[in-house]
């Protein structure tokens, strides 16, 4: 296969995707980088990412459809990091230009990420003592250390900074870190679960993973509260008048109501949406 | 304190703790004290984070370290206080970017604002996150002639730029420039 076949392969809106195509494009990149051809080898580099990004959304969307919500967080996230590492080296198009249409997937991603239920995750808090950069093994110093950048992509090689020598010292549970990999899983009470029912309703409606949807969240007041007045006995049971209990307390008082578009192009107009959930 | 809006805010104190102090800190690297001692804009550890922790730089600090050694312009010399042997950074993989704290002269403080705002424009795109949802944390340290004073913000990347303006008027306050 030529550059050029790969391109064409990787421009339509793959389902599947075949072991020989990656074969083939990551057995180039050796080559070029036998070769000392960087131009070319850091092309097959980003042809390459382009295709396990495509193949993680795929994966990820399979996975939604058959409920396995666990492997699909893995897969989005570890999808999205590919999409942010394949940025920072080259354009990965706009929304008017979009040939692999990375950026349909990016938004997509963003989109579902905001219909699991995870928002508390794990973090190691630790402190690094010694990194070596994986592009020439040097150990990474202050002062006249190598010039390689991580996240940069150098003779078809993504440079990153490997921790050689680390220090363990907690564990942290944040909501919106940057990696949002380790999701905190409730253990007790075993009936306290995550519900997935937006993902559930989501895929009651899509036909095809190319498909554009759209989700809105507004804040709507929760219906016990609606007509209640200040000076009335408050709906949650406390005994106390309204405007001295619940009144202010907007996590009681609010919540997110989200909005499901389904739509033909990008963009159609949402204010009437084809179908809706 | 002042509010920039219920995401951000920004404070102006005086502190005591300027150049000098940093350089008779233990974890100052005496081997190069020379070259460091020629910096305008020097990156310090913060102390005293936990008990018993020793110093510590925050998780971007090589990334802000190269960005600045890049894009300082004319004027701006920059350095960090430490050796390898004492440069340990915290990783948390947290969402707010924290900065490591600056020490300043009062004369580059403009470039200075400039360049944090610039680092953490390229943190927001190259994660490929917007400036509105991203929190950082900031601490410039900036010493003039006659004072000493510490700008702290913390609150949404979007809004760093107009802090930072307000605390560099509040700093000069009074025409000490």
């Amino acid at each position: 296969m030529t550059i050029t076949e790969i391109e064409q392969f990787l421009k339509k809106q793959n389902q599947i995707f075949p072991d020989d195509i990656i074969r083939e494009i990551e057995q180039k990149r050796a080559e070029a980088i036998k070769a000392q051809n960087e131009e070319e080898a850091n092309e097959y580099w980003r042809l390459a990412v382009i295709y396990y990004v495509q193949k993680g959304y795929i994966t990820m969307y399979n996975m939604v459809r058959s409920k396995n919500y666990r492997m699909a967080w893995e897969t989005l996230r570890q999808t999205d990091m590919q999409l942010v590492t394949l940025g920072r080296n080259f354009s990965i198009g706009t929304s008017l230009d979009d040939p692999y249409h990375l950026v349909y997937i990016r938004d997509m991603l963003n989109k579902y990420e905001l219909l699991f239920p995870y928002e508390i995750f794990v973090c190691r808090e630790s402190l690094i003592k010694e990194q070596k950069c994986s592009i020439c093994g040097e150990t990474v110093k202050l002062r006249g250390g190598c010039n390689h950048v991580p996240g940069k992509i150098y003779m078809g090689e993504l440079c990153m900074h490997e921790t050689t020598d680390f220090e363990y010292k907690d564990l942290k549970a944040v909501r919106d870190p940057f990696d949002k990999f380790e999701i905190l899983e409730p253990y007790e009470p075993k009936e306290m679960t995550y519900s997935f029912a937006l993902l559930e309703m989501l895929m009651g409606s899509l036909r095809s993973p190319y498909e554009y949807w759209e989700v809105e969240i507004v804040r709507d007041k929760n219906p016990e509260y609606a007509r209640v007045g200040r000076n009335d006995k408050c709906p949650c049971g406390s005994g106390k008048k309204f405007k001295h209990c619940c009144m202010n307390d907007e996590k009681k008082m609010y919540f997110d109501h989200y909005k499901i578009r389904m739509m033909n192009e990008p963009g159609e107009n949402v204010d009437q949406p084809l179908r809706m959930i | 304190m002042r509010h920039i809006s219920t995401k951000s805010n920004i404070m102006v104190a005086e502190v005591p703790t300027g150049f000098a102090d940093i350089y008779e800190k233990p974890y100052f690297a005496v081997e190069y004290q020379e070259e460091i001692k020629k910096a305008n804009l020097l990156l310090i550890p913060s102390e005293n984070i936990r008990e018993g922790m020793e110093p510590v730089f925050p998780e971007f600090t090589s990334d802000f370290l190269r960005y600045l050694r890049a894009n300082a312009g004319e004027g701006v010399v920059v350095d960090i206080a430490v050796d390898d042997a004492n440069y340990r950074r915290l990783v948390l993989h947290s969402s707010p970017v924290a900065l490591a704290t600056m020490v300043v002269r009062d004369k580059i403080l403009e470039q200075c604002a400039d360049l944090v705002v610039g680092f953490l424009k390229e943190m927001a795109d190259g994660n490929q996150r917007y400036e509105d949802e991203m929190d950082t944390y900031v601490n410039i340290i900036v010493e003039g002639e006659d004072f000493i004073r510490k700008i702290m913000f913390t609150g949404r990347v979007s809004e760093c730029r107009e802090a930072l303006d307000l605390a560099i008027q509040e700093v000069f306050r009074g025409g000490a420039r």
